[in-house]
């Protein structure tokens, strides 16, 4: 387990390396090492690594990270494969409420979208959970449903205000795609320690959370206070998919496809699935960037719309092989 | 079983009970279509109205009504009855009152076929998508059923499949969208929403068509299908090809989807929501395609008045309306559902 | 005998305004297997709950030494008593060690590391329930028997003196049903206090030192098998005559309806197989299953 972790290090230096070296213009990584700690202020390549790239790359790794984290805490919090911030309409619900507050109260920087996206998702998590929570043996398949119909109204709804004001438009058009470029100057960086803090926060429910995994009765008779645990969890999750909206707009499977991924090697161990979602969640959302950038080149297709494929196709996949009851 | 039974104790009850909920319906439809045809931002006398409604020449009316409202209200009774009858059909097949083409992804298929479509041909002509949002209606079924079989079709695992297909659709639509020229742009409500704006009477022939055909092809459907609700083995008995009319239920509720979604873009809710309350109505747990259609009609016409006229001047995307009355239906259905789904 | 550690007093519990539990007063004895046994609805299950401290007494109360159940802080509580729950689910693909090993919770803080002494509890565990070949496979493929075994297994991990368990054995094959209960016969034996829910008269009678019958919320009777199941309470509380017999391999008491099936006319019937299995399948499960 120790070795995969390494290498799911190794592979997140790669894809950082990726995501400063290549895109419309590459560049050799001696000049991104360069750019980075030696800058020269006259060459254009240092330019565009700094300028450009080095941000895209941080948020990359934010958003991957807390997305990825925030999908291994739902499904083991929920015991349903299903569980994806998207999916449950966290980020329809964060997405919403930064629009909402674009055109009707102008808020364009970081800090305060994100205490917007906080309550748009605790808001729609409240809801999802609240009509398609509970257990059973249809469970997964009825928190998917609410989510998609929850977020099929909110993303209406958003699509609604977004297109009826113009200025509106521009701006959040290619953010509402899923962007890692949405942001200019460095208001986000705040965001990212945020980011930070709250997988920090993730790594101490470790242990509860596996013992809840087990049941109700279980968990109680083990001495974890359930509905405590509960509630920071789903806390966490929603505060990482409201920051990671803020950050890049709505970028859904994410939470759904990596932990599936990691949970191929770690099994049903809590603390390792979180350990490793992190590096693996912040590397696949880098090189879909990377990949948008190369596929499409000399535009782009935006990472939202690429972890959309992906994702959906992860989600037939994972249809085929679930076990569920037939009716 | 109280399905079962309620299908079987309702035929033997009141055998009339669904012509009556239909003609009602009908009657309910054609009214509140006069109303939506008469309002606007420009009142009309009603006798005008219903001149040019139909076809008669009178002046005034003709080109608001005529041209702009009423290909836009046809269109909408029109689509809304096909995607309901594609919902009704699917959800007797999966025995499952959550199957329907949105939920499932198939009209998103259609619209990101449609999409394809104007990418290759350069056009937008509803005729010239059409057959590309049937193929790719029928592409998408035949993908969640690959994906949802395991010994037989599995609503669950279908519908999880269907949401999966239907992001990667989506996200294939708003993919192109971006790369189609300008004037295209425009397009991004119709595909992604759907929307009756800026119809012509091109749609409602088209419409007209498409249901007169696959209403005959349900018709013949649903009484096999009614048998087939009662227990596959039964209907095996009973010489019912049960595959068969399977394959062929879904078949033509793809494509009924997929000629809707070709007419007004991937309209949600109503192919879930209207059969619900036909089935309500009739008062059987029976499948009741013409009920459906009626009650879909009704649905999306009132939607397109509330999307025309709730924030006039502005219109809202008729798929925002259906939204806003579908997902509350579907959250309370399932919280319904809960212990039994 | 050591003192009393587990007793409830006039305890009421209900589920809503539904009273299950009536003024119910019960000392566990310790370092023995008690059975509680009783209709379907007569508040056994719950009773069990009441004292796994997963349902909060209308009335009454549980305590350990002394005190309060609910007084006491949680992970206190779960370092005296370890839990089997009615029907638990293990997380999909869990091995069996990883789901052992979180019956140390109780033991470790956010911030300790799992140390020796844990991975010893865990194998002493693994090692009492004889799963210690089985430790990484996915509990999901292991037998019903050898999955009650795995969650009992975490329950000794937790290191407990007291051991609370719902229906270990319903939906058991019946050589899995009498695996596990030998195996918590030998943990009684050990010295631990077992306290376990059955349906099976005959096998609380065979395994038990107390047993507690209950009909209708209330405690009929409480002691030895031999005490306890009697025809007349055993009638009463389950609404069938029957007859008390000596189980003709242990003595203790075991339990027969007392009408026999209507007479009627029995068609002579030839039992003749073709083949005869019989001693192919006995060879075959001697070589299998008992080795740990």
């Amino acid at each position: 387990m120790h070795l995969a972790f390494l290498i799911a290090l190794v592979l997140l230096v790669a894809a950082v390396g990726a995501s400063l070296a290549l895109g419309a213009k590459p560049i050799a990584l001696g000049t991104v090492w360069d750019a980075l700690w030696n800058a020269d202020a006259g060459n254009e390549e240092h330019g565009i690594v700094r300028q450009l790239r080095l941000s895209r790359t941080v948020i990359g790794l934010a958003v991957g990270a807390a997305l990825a984290v925030a999908g291994a805490l739902a499904q083991s919090l929920t015991r349903n494969p299903l569980a994806d911030p998207g999916l449950l309409g966290l980020n329809a619900g964060a997405a919403l409420a930064i629009v909402l507050g674009s055109v009707f109260g102008g808020i364009q920087s970081a800090a305060p979208q994100a205490a917007l996206a906080l309550i748009g998702a605790a808001a729609a998590g409240a809801l999802v959970y609240g009509v398609g929570g509970g257990g059973g043996a249809a469970a997964p398949v009825r928190l998917a449903l609410a989510g998609a119909a929850v977020t099929a109204l909110l993303a209406a709804v958003t699509s609604a205000m977004v297109l009826a004001d113009q200025t509106v438009l521009n701006q959040l058009r290619y953010w509402l795609a899923g962007s890692l470029t949405g942001r200019s100057g460095l208001d986000f960086v705040p965001l990212v320690v945020v980011v930070a803090v709250l997988l920090a926060l993730a790594a101490l429910t470790t242990r509860p959370l596996a013992a809840v995994a087990l049941g109700d009765d279980a968990a109680v008779s083990l001495g974890v206070r359930v509905g405590m645990t509960r509630a920071a969890v789903m806390g966490l999750v929603v505060a990482l998919a409201a920051v990671s909206t803020a950050l890049a707009g709505p970028i859904a499977f994410v939470g759904l496809a990596v932990p599936h991924l990691v949970r191929s090697v770690t099994g049903a161990s809590v603390g390792w699935l979180l350990a490793l979602s992190a590096p693996v969640g912040a590397a696949t959302v880098l090189l879909a960037d990377v990949a948008g950038r190369l596929v499409a080149r000399p535009g782009e297709i935006s990472v939202g719309i690429a972890t959309a494929l992906g994702g959906g196709i992860v989600l037939a996949v994972l249809a085929r092989r679930m076990r569920t009851v037939a009716l | 079983m109280s399905a079962r039974a309620l299908s079987l104790g309702a035929h033997i009850r009141s055998p009339r009970r669904p012509t009556m909920v239909v003609a009602a319906a009908a009657a309910l439809l054609m009214i509140i279509a006069v109303v939506s045809l008469s309002t606007g931002q420009m009142p009309l006398p009603l006798s005008q109205v219903l001149r040019a409604a139909v076809g008669v020449p009178s002046e005034g009316a003709d080109f608001i009504v005529g041209q702009l409202r009423a290909p836009r209200v046809y269109t909408a009774a029109l689509v809304g009855a096909l995607l309901a009858m594609s919902g009704a059909l699917l959800q007797s097949v999966a025995r499952n009152p959550l199957a329907s083409p949105d939920l499932l992804g198939i009209t998103s298929g259609a619209a990101a076929a449609a999409v394809t479509g104007i990418a290759v041909l350069g056009t937008s002509s509803s005729l010239a998508l059409a057959p590309f949002a049937v193929a790719g209606a029928l592409l998408t079924a035949g993908l969640i059923m690959a994906l949802g079989w395991r010994g037989g079709i599995q609503p669950l695992r279908m519908v999880i499949a269907g949401i999966g297909v239907g992001f990667v659709a989506t996200s294939i639509t708003t993919f192109l969208l971006t790369r189609l020229p300008e004037r295209a742009a425009g397009q991004a409500y119709l595909w992604t929403v759907g929307t009756t704006n800026v119809r012509v009477w091109n749609h409602v022939v088209i419409g007209v068509v498409a249901l007169a055909v696959i209403s005959l092809s349900a018709a013949w459907l649903q009484r096999r299908m009614r048998v087939i609700e009662m227990g596959d083995d039964l209907a095996g008995a009973l010489g019912v090809r049960v595959p068969v009319v399977r394959f062929a239920a879904v078949g033509i509720a793809a494509i009924s989807a997929g000629i809707a979604t070709a007419l007004a873009g991937p309209i949600g809710f109503v192919a879930l929501v209207a059969p619900a309350i036909a089935r309500r109505l009739v008062g059987s747990g029976a499948i009741a395609l013409g009920a459906s259609a009626v009650v879909g009609a009704l649905l999306t016409v009132v939607s397109d008045l509330i999307a025309r006229e709730m924030l006039a001047p502005m219109q809202l995307p008729i798929g925002l309306v259906t939204a806003a009355i579908g997902a509350p239906y579907l959250l309370i259905l399932l919280t319904r559902l809960r212990g039994s789904l | 005998m050591s003192t009393p550690r587990l007793t409830a007093a006039q305890l009421d519990l209900a589920y809503g305004k539904a009273r299950v539990v009536h003024d119910l007063s019960l000392t566990v004895m310790p370092g023995a297997f008690t059975a509680i046994i009783g209709p379907n609805g007569c508040g056994k299950s719950t009773l069990l709950r009441a004292l796994a401290r997963l349902h909060r007494p209308q009335g009454g109360e549980v305590t350990l030494d002394g005190r309060s159940l609910q007084s006491l802080p949680t992970k206190e509580v779960a370092r005296e008593l370890g839990l089997l729950p009615q029907s638990p689910t293990a997380p999909a693909g869990i091995t069996v060690r990883d789901l052992v090993a979180r019956g140390r919770t109780p033991h470790l803080g956010p911030f300790t590391p799992w140390s020796a002494a844990d991975a010893d509890a865990v194998a002493r565990a693994l090692h009492a329930t004889g799963l210690k070949g089985l430790a990484d496979r996915p509990v999901d493929a292991l037998s019903g028997g050898q999955r009650q075994r795995a969650w009992i297994a975490l329950a000794l991990a937790q290191e407990t003196e007291i051991l609370l368990l719902d229906e270990p054995t319903t939906f058991l094959d019946i050589g899995h049903q009498y695996e596990v209960l030998d195996l918590l016969h030998g943990l009684a034996d050990e010295g631990r206090t077992v306290v376990a829910v059955l349906h099976d008269l005959a096998q609380a009678a065979r395994y038990a030192d107390q047993v507690v019958l209950m009909s209708a919320g209330l405690v009929l009777a409480s002691g030895s098998p031999g005490q306890v199941l009697t025809a007349q309470r055993v009638s009463a509380a389950f609404g069938l005559p029957v007859t008390v017999v000596p189980d003709p391999v242990t003595g203790t008491p075991l339990i027969v309806p007392s009408r026999a099936p209507a007479a009627r006319t029995v068609h002579a019937v030839d039992v003749r197989p073709d083949v005869d299995h019989t001693e192919a399948t006995l060879a075959s499960t001697d070589s299998h299953e008992r080795t740990p």
